[in-house]
């Protein structure tokens, strides 16, 4: 009985130990950004044959159209990017002329967008969404190098007008841009796709019949079937989130297992209780069927021997607690190793876990103990 | 409950051998409370199945056994239960007293039920019939004699109307047996309350108010 009572208190502190790591590791392991999660960015691999102009390394319509097809893969779109030559320019502060790139992307593949992220022909102003890699780059790599250049927040960046210069073989315009956003998710300079659809035809080479990058939404970019199957095709993806994906994979796997064994050492025990019940009743059966023909109520005999064991399911309760925030300070302490910053908390959904196993496990017992108490009592 | 009745009762397991002149299996017989029956059987023809079957502790019988015209058959346990608690008594004629517990204990155990006894009650009846000095004992360790007597006692405390006897004094000598007839007979009359006395041989014990042959 003892055993079986300690081997319950392991069981139950498995359990909740695991649940609380998945609950404190829930953000990062379920990644509540759907975008980061189910968004590949996929290109083709440039080699010198791409550099000769001997193959093509962008997709054409058609090949955008194929990704799709593949059954772990439901979308894909390609990026849209500036047919024409594009500049911004800004004075002091930032004494900024620089050429760059335009991209875009159908809006419902951008989550998050500001609302003002959007332009119609004939706007003069341009939003634009920058990568945060883009901005720790300006800031911290390219800004310290030029002397004189300040280091702006974002919301500096985010309240200036910049001067943006479009030039094409069908004219020049000069239009005004202003960052409206940063994102974490898409790696690139993103403008509404109505202006580069425009500015390709208005201003640049006309309308873009090939993408260099594709998008593509996946069901779970952890899957390692996507990776198989793009680089079949011969893409290549940003393997930082196939591979995080898969470290994810392992930590979920190796949680689950934990739980599962939790869970078996759990419904051992429980199953060990009832055959304890059983001898229990076994050994007693000419008492109990003494005390019944005294005119003792099944009731009567039920509360006594029940009491008892509830008595006897308070220790392991007690132990649980006690145990539960030693081994999860025991775990903070192994994991701070790896992330000096976390802290484990002890989440209440955790502290209930045990009183809900016991509460169940006095409940299977209960109904264990009436009916071979009944059994026993009234076999002849 | 003032009457048991048996409606041509034959238990299961004798229904072949019962003796067919018997006034008791095959007949309809009715107890009466405040009366004094005598049942005389040989060994074998099931006293103690006819002690067992009053009692409710063997349902294995076929005609009807009514308490106050209520077939019992049936009844659930809690229904016994209560009954046993405030109605019907049985000294055994196998004691069934927990070994592993003291006379007292053992008598404590029924008497808890009902609180029909004071500690003083139960001390006085236990001098009355000579076992107060064995009352702290284990029933392990005293004589089956003495612990005949302690199954009396346990018997007696708690009220009822028919109190069932199954050779309660075959342990006993005649000093000790009208001992125990004596106090058995005073709570009869304070309950007035029957006793069923079933007995290997005819006796005086009380002063009966039918004699029946098994």
């Amino acid at each position: 009985m003892v055993l079986t009572l300690f081997a319950l208190v392991i069981g139950v502190v498995v359990m909740a130990l695991t649940f609380n790591l998945y609950l404190n590791f829930e953000e990062v392991l379920e990644d509540k950004d759907a975008f980061s999660n189910n968004y590949l960015v996929v290109n083709k691999s440039v080699g010198y044959m791409n550099t000769l102009h001997l193959s093509s390394n962008s997709f054409n319509a058609k090949e955008v159209e194929s990704i799709k097809d593949g059954n772990t893969i439901q979308n894909a779109v390609g990026f849209s990017s500036n047919q024409f030559d594009v500049a911004i320019r800004k004075g002091a502060p930032f004494n900024l002329y620089s050429e760059i790139f335009l991209e875009a992307v159908p809006r419902n593949f951008v989550d998050n967008v500001p609302s003002d992220f959007r332009w119609k022909e004939g706007e003069n102003e341009v939003p634009i969404i920058l990568s945060n890699e883009l901005y720790n780059l300006v800031s911290f790599g390219y800004t310290p190098s030029k002397s004189g250049l300040p280091q702006l927040p974002k919301s500096a960046w985010m309240n200036t007008d910049f001067e943006l210069e479009i030039h094409g073989p069908k004219g020049s315009k000069s239009m005004k841009t202003r960052v409206v956003g940063f994102s974490d998710r898409i790696n690139s300079v993103l403008a509404p796709v109505e202006f580069v659809e425009w500015a390709n035809v208005s201003i640049g080479r006309g309308k873009q019949s090939e993408f260099s990058r594709v998008l593509i939404e996946v069901e779970d970019a952890s899957d390692p079937k996507v990776e198989k199957y793009l680089s079949s095709k011969g893409y290549q993806v940003n393997k930082d989130k196939l591979l995080a994906g898969s470290g994810k994979t392992k930590i979920k796997l190796f949680l689950s297992i934990l739980a599962f064994i939790g869970a078996l050492i759990v419904s051992l025990t429980l199953n060990s209780l009832v055959m304890n019940i059983q001898l229990l009743i076994s050994k007693a059966k000419a008492e109990l069927k003494m005390l019944f023909s005294l005119g003792y109520r099944l009731s009567t005999l039920f509360s006594y021997m029940f009491y008892g064991f509830i008595i006897s399911q308070l220790f392991p309760l007690i132990a649980i607690y006690l145990l539960l925030p030693f081994l999860n300070s025991f775990i903070e302490q192994g994991l701070k190793e790896f992330m000096p910053n976390l802290v484990m908390v002890i989440f209440t959904e955790v502290l209930a876990l045990p009183l809900i196993i016991m509460i169940l496990s006095v409940a299977v017992m209960a109904v264990f103990l009436k009916r071979s108490l009944r059994l026993s009592v009234l076999s002849d | 409950m003032s009457s048991i009745q048996l409606n041509k009762v034959i238990p299961i397991p004798i229904q072949d051998t019962y003796s067919k002149v018997s006034d008791v299996w095959g007949a309809n017989i009715s107890f009466e409370s405040g009366k004094y029956y005598h049942v005389c059987a040989p060994s074998g023809t099931g006293k103690t199945t006819l002690s067992h079957i009053l009692y409710g502790l063997r349902h294995d019988y076929n005609g009807e056994v009514l308490f106050n015209n209520q077939l019992v058959k049936n009844w659930k346990p809690d229904q016994w239960s209560v009954c046993r608690q405030t109605e019907i008594s049985i000294i055994y004629q196998d004691l069934k007293l927990l070994e592993e517990y003291t006379a007292l204990e053992n008598i404590k155990i029924k008497n808890r039920l009902t609180n029909f006894f004071t500690d003083k009650e139960i001390q006085d009846n236990a001098e009355r019939i000579g076992v107060a000095h064995l009352l702290n004992k284990s029933c392990k360790t005293i004589s089956r004699g003495e612990r005949q007597r302690i199954s009396i006692l346990r018997a007696l405390s708690q009220p009822f109307k028919f109190i069932i006897l199954d050779e309660a004094f075959s342990h006993l000598d005649e000093n000790n047996t009208r001992k125990c007839i004596g106090l058995i007979n005073d709570v009869l009359t304070k309950n007035n309350a029957s006793v069923i006395s079933c007995n290997l041989f005819e006796d005086q014990h009380f002063a009966y108010h039918q004699k029946l042959k098994l």
